[in-house]
């Protein structure tokens, strides 16, 4: 599996049903990563339908030399982080939206977060801090290896080792046995 | 949240949108380079007459300091057969007479000589001028026969009318 790849290349040969196949095994899953940023599951969305135009438009600027989906998240992060940068005010919603948003997280945990295990982890993660939570998510989650993640998040190896290092130990902490058998 | 199909259509609606914002821009890039071409050229061909311009008002700037305004009073040792005069001018009016006067004759382009032609050229009656500006410098011209010699050492040949002009400024003045 080449994460997406060479799907990508089927698209930009002319195959409009390959961005379909790309969209179908990230999108979810950048969303849910973008929220752990943005911590707001619609702007996350919406960053991401950007980051997913970034492909559109951006045709040749992906080399093929890392993977899609680190491509894809590289983008998607860099993303949040400019929204993160340009929220200039806080806004406040009204509840009815609140549980709205609550609901969406619940259904979006649900499509990527397949098993009870990964849930659990999840629901420990909040405790961390946002890189730690950051490099845990690429890693245990998305699957993506510890170079990759490092692209990512734009760090060294090393950096993200410790972070995992790290979070591994508070998760262990927070998760007590269980966690020991999970991590 | 929104389904497959309506992310889908929105990514591409907004990636159409995004390809529109760029060739517009690209567009009027490239409708700016003509003009920028155009200013280049003409900033090319038009800048040395700007430059020729502004040496001539410097020079300008230059000759009325050295000859006028910044002047406060002028020394004026005249030699006529053997006999000496001196006499200094405070008056604004009469040093910008005669400093107009000079710069004028000065500046008339077809009485430059070159200084080797004078060598030879021995005349009795001498007058020197010396203008003395507010801060202590002085600038020296020196008048033998028809020949103005400024301080520089550069040389023009008077006219008659040029020669009678200043000497009578400075017969005036005395």
């Amino acid at each position: 599996m080449d994460n997406g790849a060479s799907s990508y290349r089927r698209f930009l040969d002319g195959d409009e049903s390959a961005f379909d196949e790309i969209m179908k095994a990230m999108f979810d899953n950048l969303v849910f990563f973008i929220d752990r940023y943005v911590h707001d599951v619609h702007a996350a969305e919406d960053i991401a339908i950007d980051t997913f135009s970034d492909l559109v438009v951006n045709r040749h600027r992906y080399n093929f030399k890392v993977t899609l989906k680190t491509y894809v998240f590289m983008l998607g992060r860099s993303r949040a982080l400019n929204y993160i940068k340009h929220r200039k005010k806080l806004t406040f919603e009204e509840l009815s939206e609140a549980e709205n948003i609550s609901d969406d997280r619940e259904i979006l945990e649900e499509s990527v977060l397949t098993d009870e295990l990964k849930r659990t982890v999840n629901n420990a993660l909040g405790a961390l801090p946002e890189e730690m939570h950051a490099a845990v998510h690429l890693v245990y989650f998305e699957e993506l290896t510890y170079e990759e993640a490092a692209k990512v998040m734009k760090k060294t190896r090393k950096q993200i080792d410790n972070l995992l290092y790290r979070a591994k130990k508070e998760l262990r902490n927070i998760l007590g046995k269980d966690g020991e058998e999970l991590l | 949240m929104r389904d497959f199909e309506q992310r889908k259509a929105e990514i591409f609606r907004r990636s159409e949108r995004r390809i529109a914002q760029r060739k517009r821009r690209s567009r009027i890039i490239i409708s700016c380079v003509p003009l920028v071409v155009c200013i280049a050229v003409l900033s090319f061909f038009k800048l040395p007459a700007f430059e020729i311009q502004g040496d001539k008002s410097a020079d300008e700037k230059y000759n009325h300091s050295t000859c006028g305004e910044a002047h406060v009073s002028v020394r004026i040792h005249y030699v006529k057969e053997g006999a000496e005069y001196s006499g200094e001018i405070k008056d604004r009016g009469m040093i910008e007479k005669i400093s107009h006067a000079i710069t004028a004759a000065k500046n008339s382009a077809d009485s430059c000589i070159a200084g080797a032609l004078l060598s030879g050229n021995k005349h009795r009656d001498v007058c020197i001028v010396t203008f003395i500006s507010d801060d202590g410098n002085q600038t020296v011209y020196t008048i033998s026969g028809n020949i103005l010699t400024d301080s520089e050492n550069r040389s023009v040949l008077l006219t008659d009318k040029q020669l009678s002009e200043i000497v009578s400024l400075l017969t005036e003045a005395r």
